[in-house]
This record gives C-alpha cells, sequence and structure tokens, in this order.
C-alpha cells in the first residue's frame, strides 16, 4: 500500500520534462512500446504539443508501425508546420509505405505557393494579417486627412500593399485554420484497406491501399469514410481502418 | 402415365408381317366402352417406316403416342412394323367416329379406316384374364416357340419431351424380353444432329424382371446417353437397331427337342422428337454463359495466412448437374495486390442414369505483393435451372487471406528499417532524425496569438478608428460650412457697424477714419470668403473678388476706394469731414452694390 501510493506520487509529481526523459530513456533501450505508452500517457495528459506528436510518430516508426507515425508526423506538423525535422521524417516514412500515388504535377510556382502555405503556422499568418491591418488602417487615416498632399501617391501605394496583405494572409489564415478545425485528412491504419465505390462490403472494389497512405475525407456515412486519393480517386474506406489527422 | 404405358402395350399385338407390303391399319381395343375406361387406338405401319398426322378427335382428350417397332429379318426377308399407340380419354356419351388417320409412308399418303366406337355410361369392358397356371395342353403356351412383338421389343425413353436449349435429356434403350436374349448388339445408330451427346457408361447391366401388362419380363438398359439439345425447335433423335438372338426351349416338352434353334431378330426403336424451348431473356444477365442445370460455386485456398512474395492456390470449383464441358467461368475478378498466373483447369465429370453432372475446377496461383488481410472475389455464375424456368446465380466467396512478413518490419535492432517493396524493392541506408527535447512550453497552457485579444483588437481598432475619423472629418466639414454661411450673412451687418462708427471718427475730422474704412472692407472681405482679414493684401482682394465672379466695374471700384484709403492713411496733411463723408457714402454703395453680386 504504502508502495502503491509511492508510486502513485511519483507519476503524479513526474514533470512533463521528466516525463519525456523517461520516455527517450526507453526509446534509447530499443524499448519502442515503452516509449510509445510514456508518450502516449503524456498526450492523454497535456494539451496538444507538436513536438510530442514528433516524437510519439518517431516511436511508432522504429516500432514498425508505419501508418501510426505518419499519423502522428501530420499532427505535429499541422502544430509545427515550418519544422524541417518533422517534415523530412514524414517524407522518409512515406518513402517506406507501399503505396505511391502520384499526385498531378504542379508547375513550379504553385509547388512553392504549395509549400510556403504548408510550413507556415496559423500563429504566424494572424500575426501577419494583425500587423498589416493595423498599418491598412493608419495608412486609410493618413488619405483620409490629406496630411501630406505631396505624398499622396506613395501613401496609395503603400495603402495598397498593406491592404493586399491583409487580404491574403486573412484568407489564407481562414482557410489553414478551417483545415485544422475540420481535419479533412486522415491515415490510413491498417496494413491494407480497400477503396469502394459505396459504403458497403457489397460495393465493388477500386484500389487496395495500404498502411501510412494519406486521404482527403470529403463525406461520411455510418462506418464509412468518403475519400480521395492524391491521384483524384474518389471511393468509400470503412471508418476503423483510417484516423483523421 | 405409366398406367397408360400399361394399357397401350397390350396392344402391341401386330405379327411380324412377310414382305414388303405396306399396309395401315386403326384398331381400338373396344367398340363399346363405358365413360370411366379408356379407349386404345393404335396405328400399325407395316412394310415401310411411317408416322400418322394425328389430330384431334371429336369426343376423346387424346394422349400419346407410344411407338414401338419392330424390325426382323426372318429367312433372309426383313419385314417391319411400328405401332402408334394413342389411349383415348372419353368426354362425353354417344356415338362418335374416329375418321380416317393421314399416314405418311415412304411419300405416299395412306388412310385408315373410320372407327365408330360408342360411349356409355359406367364401364363394359371385361376384365383382363388372370394368368393361368400350368397347364401342358393350353394352346397359348405351345404357340410360345414363335416370338412375336409382344415377347420382345426395345423402348426408348427420355426424361424429358419439351425441354429448354442446353438442358440434358436422359435417353435410355431399354430391351423388354420375356425371354433370355444372347448377344445383343447395337446394328444401326445413326448420329444425333442438332445435340451434344454424353454416353452413360452402362458396364454389365443388370437385368431385371419387371411386370408389363400382366406379363413378366426380362428388361435391360442397351445403350443410355444425356443429350443436349444445341438448337431450338423440334429435333429428333433417330431410331436405334438393335439385333439379337434367342435360344427357345418350348415348355412342350413333346415340342422342345425340335423347337430348341436359334432366333435372330432384329429390332428397332421408334423415333423420338423433342420439342426445345429457346432460353428465356427474361432475368438474363450479361455474364450468362449458358449454362442451363443445377450449380453450386465454391471457392477455397490453400492457406489461410500467407508470407507477402509466396505464392497461394485459389481453387474455383463449379460442381452440379448440366452441360458442365462446354462451361467456362467468368474471369477472375481484379485482384489488386496479386501477381496472378493462369488457371489450371480439371473436370471430373460423371454420366449417370440421373443425368450429366461433376466438377470442374480452376486453379489459380496467386502471389500477394503485400501485406495485410486481402479480400479475393467474390464470383457470381449465372445458370438457367429449368426445373423452375428461371436463371439463378451461384456466388462463392469472398475469400480473406492474411498476408504477413511485413516489408516494414525493423531488423533486430530496431534502428533501420529493412527493405521495402514499392513497386520495386529500395534499400534504404539512412535513418529518421532523432527525438526532439521536450520544449520549456510543455504541458503549458499557450493561447495561439490568433485566440488572443491583441489579435481581436488589431482587426477591430482599425476599423473603428477610421469610422470615427471619417464621422470626425465629416462633422468638421459641415461645421465649417456652417461657420462661412455665417459669416457671410453677417458680414453686411458687421461693415455697417464698422461704417457707423467711422461715421462718427469723419465727424471729429479723425484721420483714423480711413483706418476703420479700410479695416470694415478688409473685415467684409474676410467674412465673406471666410478667411482671416490680417492675411489680406490688395491684390489677394481682386483675386478673391474675380474668384467670386464680381464684375470688373465693382472690382475697379472697389479698389479705388481702398486705394483712397491707403492714400488718406500713408501721405501727409488732414482731411476735411466733407471728404471723409463722401467717402463713406462711396463705401456704402460700394458695399451694397458688393451685397447684390457675392
Amino acid at each position: 500500500m504504502l508502495l502503491l501510493s509511492a508510486l502513485l506520487f511519483q507519476v503524479a509529481i513526474e514533470s512533463p520534462q521528466e516525463a519525456f526523459v523517461r520516455a527517450e530513456a526507453h526509446y534509447q533501450e530499443q524499448r519502442f512500446e515503452d516509449a510509445i505508452a510514456a508518450y502516449e500517457a503524456m498526450r492523454a495528459q497535456l494539451l496538444e504539443d507538436g513536438v510530442l506528436y514528433y516524437n510519439l510518430g518517431n516511436a511508432y516508426f522504429k516500432a514498425g508501425k508505419i501508418g501510426l507515425a505518419v499519423l502522428n508526423y501530420e499532427r505535429a506538423l499541422a502544430l509545427m508546420p515550418s519544422d524541417e525535422e518533422t517534415r523530412t521524417n514524414l517524407i522518409f516514412a512515406n518513402e517506406l509505405i507501399a503505396d505511391d500515388v502520384e499526385s498531378a504535377p504542379l508547375p513550379l510556382v504553385i509547388r512553392w505557393l504549395v509549400q510556403l502555405y504548408q510550413r507556415v503556422r496559423p500563429d504566424t499568418l494572424a500575426r501577419v494579417l494583425s500587423f498589416s491591418f493595423l498599418c491598412t488602417g493608419a495608412l486609410l487615416t493618413i488619405f483620409l486627412y490629406d496630411a501630406w498632399p505631396s505624398w499622396r501617391s506613395v501613401t496609395i501605394a503603400a495603402l495598397v500593399f498593406s491592404g493586399l496583405t491583409a487580404l491574403v494572409s486573412g484568407v489564407t489564415f481562414a482557410t489553414k485554420l478551417n483545415q485544422v478545425a475540420n481535419r479533412v485528412e486522415a491515415i490510413v491504419l491498417t496494413e491494407n484497406a480497400y477503396v469502394r465505390s459505396g459504403p458497403g462490403e457489397g460495393s465493388p472494389r477500386l484500389a487496395e491501399v495500404h498502411e501510412g497512405l494519406k486521404v482527403c475525407v470529403i463525406g461520411e456515412r455510418e462506418d464509412w469514410f468518403q475519400v480521395t486519393l492524391a491521384n483524384g480517386l474518389a471511393g468509400w474506406i470503412r471508418r476503423s481502418e483510417l484516423e483523421k489527422i | 402415365m405409366k398406367r397408360f404405358l400399361l394399357v397401350g402395350l397390350v396392344v402391341l399385338s401386330a405379327e411380324f408381317s412377310i414382305g414388303q407390303q405396306v399396309t395401315v391399319e386403326a384398331t381400338v381395343n373396344a367398340r363399346r366402352i363405358g365413360i370411366d375406361e379408356v379407349l386404345v387406338l393404335t396405328i400399325s405401319v407395316s412394310g415401310g417406316r411411317g408416322t400418322p398426322r394425328f389430330r384431334s378427335i371429336d369426343g376423346f382428350r387424346v394422349s400419346g403416342p407410344l411407338t414401338s417397332s419392330r424390325f426382323s429379318i426372318v429367312n433372309g426377308r426383313t419385314s417391319s412394323t411400328s405401332s402408334f399407340t394413342y389411349q383415348l380419354v372419353p368426354q362425353s356419351e354417344g356415338t362418335f367416329t374416329i375418321l380416317g388417320i393421314p399416314v405418311d409412308v415412304e411419300g405416299r399418303t395412306y388412310e385408315t379406316a373410320p372407327i365408330r366406337v360408342e360411349v356409355v355410361a359406367g364401364s363394359v369392358m371385361p376384365r383382363r384374364p388372370r394368368s393361368r397356371g400350368f397347364d401342358p395342353f393350353d394352346r397359348q403356351r405351345r404357340r410360345e416357340p414363335e416370338i412375336s412383338a409382344e415377347d420382345v421389343f426395345i423402348r426408348a425413353d427420355v426424361s424429358k419431351r419439351s425441354v429448354y436449349q442446353g438442358e440434358g435429356v436422359i435417353v435410355t434403350y431399354r430391351v423388354y424380353s420375356k425371354y433370355m436374349p444372347h448377344g445383343p448388339e447395337v446394328e444401326d445408330d445413326p448420329p444425333l444432329t442438332g445435340f451434344w451427346v454424353e454416353e452413360v457408361e452402362l458396364g454389365n447391366p443388370s437385368i431385371e424382371r419387371q411386370v408389363v401388362n400382366g406379363q413378366e419380363y426380362l428388361t435391360f438398359p442397351m445403350r443410355q446417353r444425356v443429350v443436349f439439345p444445341a438448337r431450338t425447335g423440334d429435333l429428333t433423335i433417330p431410331p436405334l437397331t438393335l439385333s439379337m438372338a434367342f435360344r427357345l426351349t418350348s415348355s412342350d416338352p413333346f415340342d422342345a427337342f425340335f423347337a430348341r434353334a436359334s432366333r435372330p431378330v432384329v429390332l428397332r426403336s421408334s423415333a423420338v422428337m423433342l420439342g426445345v424451348k429457346p432460353l428465356p431473356t427474361e432475368g438474363r444477365g450479361r455474364d450468362f454463359t449458358g449454362a442451363v442445370g443445377v450449380y453450386e460455386l465454391d471457392a477455397v485456398l490453400s492457406h489461410e495466412d500467407v508470407e507477402a512474395g509466396n505464392p497461394v492456390t485459389l481453387t474455383l470449383a463449379l460442381r452440379g448437374r448440366g452441360n458442365l464441358r462446354s462451361l467456362e467461368l467468368p474471369e477472375l475478378p481484379d485482384t489488386p495486390g496479386f501477381r496472378t498466373f493462369d488457371p489450371k483447369m480439371d473436370e471430373r465429370l460423371r454420366v449417370t442414369g440421373a443425368g450429366f453432372g461433376g466438377e470442374k475446377t480452376w486453379e489459380y496461383v496467386l502471389v500477394p505483393d503485400s501485406a495485410g488481410t486481402k479480400e479475393i472475389g467474390p464470383w457470381k455464375f449465372q445458370y438457367f435451372d429449368p426445373s423452375v424456368g428461371k436463371y439463378v446465380v451461384a456466388s462463392a466467396g469472398p475469400v480473406l487471406l492474411r498476408v504477413s512478413g511485413d516489408a516494414l518490419a525493423t531488423s533486430a535492432n530496431g534502428s533501420i528499417p529493412a527493405m521495402t517493396t514499392r513497386g520495386e524493392v529500395k534499400l534504404l541506408r539512412e535513418d529518421i532524425r532523432y527525438l526532439k527535447d521536450a520544449p520549456a512550453t510543455l504541458g503549458l497552457l499557450t493561447t495561439p496569438f490568433y485566440g488572443s485579444f491583441l489579435f481581436y483588437a488589431s482587426l477591430a481598432f482599425p476599423v473603428f478608428w477610421n469610422v470615427g475619423f471619417v464621422l470626425y472629418l465629416k462633422r468638421k466639414e459641415r461645421e465649417k460650412t456652417h461657420s462661412t454661411l455665417f459669416r457671410s450673412r453677417r458680414a453686411h451687418g458687421m461693415a455697417r457697424g464698422r461704417l457707423k462708427s467711422a461715421s462718427e471718427l469723419a465727424s471729429k475730422g479723425s484721420k483714423d477714419f480711413y483706418e476703420e474704412i479700410a479695416a470694415a472692407l478688409y473685415r467684409y472681405i474676410g467674412d465673406k470668403k471666410s478667411v482671416s482679414p490680417s492675411g489680406l493684401t490688395t491684390e489677394s482682394i481682386d483675386e478673391h473678388l474675380e474668384a467670386s465672379g464680381v464684375d470688373d466695374p465693382l472690382r475697379t471700384r472697389f479698389a479705388a476706394v481702398l486705394g483712397a484709403c491707403e492714400e488718406a492713411r500713408f501721405t501727409p496733411g488732414e482731411r476735411t469731414s466733407e471728404e471723409m463723408r463722401a467717402l463713406l457714402r462711396r463705401t456704402e454703395q460700394l458695399i451694397v452694390s458688393m451685397e447684390r453680386q457675392f
């Protein structure tokens, strides 16, 4: 009894930092299942944290659970989109999954924009939006007051620039926030899953996908998710075979 | 049916006729029958092959015919007799005439004689005498060595007369004989056209005893086959010709010695017509391959667990009765994630008296590429079940296969993931990046910037500020307009006030009068134009006046008055009150004129 209470006490006073150290020790000793358990316990207690998801993803990866590794890397990236380590590991894990769904090739500029969009955090966008909106407000005031008539063209140019910045950052921010709120992407967690043409076992199988593949969830019905693949294929996958990011 | 058969056989009484004389004869078993009885009509054709063109008969319901033929060579001479036996069930009492029935024999038409039949109430036919006990003096027994059509005949039985295309029909040629025949052999077996034929292996058929029409026969099947009609319409199964011999021993001990001889007999079955119906189109699926019968489909995997890259055998079995031999299975459904090889087909077919059936199997070798629980199938196979006259679908599967040996299994030390298949095998010698340290903020409640007050304030503040600013500007503008109007309206009054004080100065003869006049004019223009009087010069006044649309003469007058004031103020020398009063009047007139034009 005394021992039990001592254990409880020990657990209770363990700070998140100490728990991290303990989990890392398991990881180093190749006891990945223990590391996973430790990180999952932290995840149950703590608020969402990108680093925690990243470490959990690593532990799953080492334990050979590629689907869960991808899922946690994706969750980590959602919280810290600019983190290159997470991105590197996610790409590495994606190399190992069985499916190689070719997405439609995009022009270079679009690809850059997409990469930029992926890497930017909603919080950063919010700051940009906030600053540019304040600037726009100030410039508008100057414009209205017509304080320096000789600098009017400069004022207008600055006003347009800051206004566009505010608009773009605002739209991007809203999209990003909406994406986070709706969690529209999901990862295949079972070794394989069939994409069917309808929500039911009787529907014909369109494709077989494997653990770790990311799909877009566009609808759901009872036990089924309606999904689209990167190559544009749309179908239904059993809900239990997926987990939303 | 069986009853009719038995009745019908009684009248197969035509003797073996000798020669090729064609005779056509119609006989009935009675001229007077009861309504509860059945009239048996027999049409015998001897001396050639013929078929009666039978329609309907007034007063009777007709069924049949039962056909029987004999073809015999006796002492080198051939004779043939065909009998067509119909059962006529009377429908009402009265006297009816069976009209002559036309029979086509080798191109010529013969006609039977009409027969009158009386149908009465009840039953009139005598009971058939029971078979008698042994009587050595009975003439009937003495005649036994002569082989009659009643003693031996062959019947061609078909399991069904009206069938669907592709439906199996069992045709049995059965010999009925009172005596033990020796060496029965098939003499003539014409090929069947329009049929797919499967012969039944009879082996050594057992000889049974069977009572037909109260007479005991030895009976055995001579040939049995399952035929599948390939065409629709009326198809004919041609007759089979058999030969056999009898060694007869008379029961009469006096005759026995002499009559002991081999008698060859040739028997010929009748031709059988089959009415073949086409398969209905209603309910026929696109993948229907022409299977008729009863089938079941089965799918079995050799293993339920297999490692990725190792083969597994999938066996599809089609079992049932019907035209199995000609059937092909629909394509193997798509099996993503598998490499497949051409199937190995095997058939185990049996032809029995019950029909044609067995099992046809297809073995597929499948090699799974990746791990996981794979689902293969289901398979569907549509066939036509003639017993219910409908299309039925047999289905099998889907079968589940657990594929292990995950390509992602980590190696023993857990540091480097093993090779994986991703289209092709790929070696990966790199590892993931190491763990991160716990961030300082871990576990702390961190509000994102976009959730903070500052964020919302930064969005709201510029809006409020600018709206407020615009409102402020508007108000100021309005106030400005207001004061301008006020001053403009007041300008005349103010000027008059000043001119009044100037008038007092004029009566004193003070030079301040000119200053007052100039100030009044400056003030007047300043009020009218809402500008500060101190900033005005003579030039700027002129500009203001021009801008306000004051005409040239008035502007000149204005300038002249101002000029006079300036001159008086800045040049030495006294001015008289008169002069001052004159200038005052000019000024008053000037302002009145200005009021009209401003």
